[in-house]
């Protein structure tokens, strides 16, 4: 319960409500600055979560594009053939989806190459 | 089958990726509120502190910036006492390095008649322009905060802390790194005191 007569009471009072006056009048540049200041800390807090989530998934998932790759390249348009039909090697098939950097990409045209150098026929 | 397997791992991925953005967008949203709700009040107690509104606006700054870097990922519930803890250390920080720079000036010739304790501040004017006619609250917020000014800090914080703020004694003793026993005495010496300077004014 409030009691008045306390002059303590009464000096916290005031020093709360002159203090919330000045708040409400914080002027429209300090405003603008801190709403700036707010964005620029969530956004800090978004990029510390993206790059946890990056470093966690990186090699995974460069290892499933190398994959996905693999299958584009290996089953051409056109050829409804399951992997195993068209004769190709497994062993080449692991090799390729068990690369865990992102180097692998850089060598589609050793791939492509790889793939019409089998299609040639031999002799 | 590989193309199966290929997209029934996409498929899993791609709802985690889901996942994981309705968190990030929930701790973003939930850090906006809190910031929005805490700046204006962090920056009038900065400026109390350090009475200079672009020194306010860059201890506030920092203070958002470490509590999104630091403790971003911490319970909501945590925040409030964590960020007025950054923002009273980086209020020392400030306080510190112009003490120090008031020492090296009056190393300088013709420097030396300078108190070594001269608040550097003192004397600049408000940021703001002065209206013709002070009201009477613009007087008694003034005085308000000389008064606070000449408190000891811990007493300072403690009394910001509390009665403007808004936190209780365990969230004080919190910030301030303290015991609670030690908040109730810092706050109760500086309502004494407050009360013997500002009692005629008052």
């Amino acid at each position: 319960m409030v009691n008045r007569d306390d002059p303590r009471t009464s000096l916290e009072e005031r020093a709360k409500a002159l203090f919330d006056d000045s708040v409400e009048r914080v002027d429209g540049r300090t405003r603008s600055a801190l709403n700036q200041a707010r964005h620029a800390a969530v956004e800090e807090l978004k990029q510390g979560r993206r790059s946890a989530v990056l470093k966690l998934w990186a090699p995974v998932t460069a290892a499933a594009a190398a994959a996905v790759v693999a299958v584009v390249m290996l089953n051409p348009a056109g050829q409804e053939q399951p992997l195993a039909e068209s004769g190709l090697p497994f062993d080449d098939l692991d090799i390729v989806a068990d690369a865990d950097d992102l180097e692998m990409l850089e060598n589609l045209d050793f791939y492509a190459w790889l793939d019409s150098a089998d299609a040639l026929p031999s002799g | 089958m590989v193309e199966l397997a290929s997209l029934g791992t996409a498929m899993h991925w791609e709802s985690d990726a889901v996942r994981g953005n309705v968190a990030e967008s929930s701790e973003a949203r939930a850090l906006d509120r809190f910031l929005s709700d805490v700046e204006r009040r962090a920056f009038r107690i900065a400026r109390i502190a350090v009475r200079h509104d672009d020194d306010a606006l860059d201890i506030v700054q920092d203070s958002m910036l470490q509590l999104a870097r630091s403790y971003g990922r911490r319970p909501s519930e945590e925040w409030r006492p964590l960020f007025f803890r950054i923002l009273q250390n980086r209020i020392r920080d400030c306080l510190r390095r112009r003490k120090v720079r008031a020492k090296l000036l009056s190393w300088l010739p013709g420097q030396n008649d300078q108190n070594e304790d001269a608040d550097l501040y003192a004397s600049v004017p408000d940021a703001a322009p002065q209206p013709a006619e002070q009201s009477a609250t613009d007087e008694a917020m003034r005085a308000l905060e000389l008064a606070l000014a000449e408190l000891p800090a811990r007493q300072k914080e403690a009394f910001m802390l509390r009665n403007f703020e808004g936190l209780d004694v365990a969230e004080t003793a919190s910030a301030m790194r303290c015991s609670e026993g030690s908040v109730k005495t810092h706050y109760s010496r500086a309502v004494h005191t407050l009360r013997e300077r500002l009692g005629d004014v008052w």
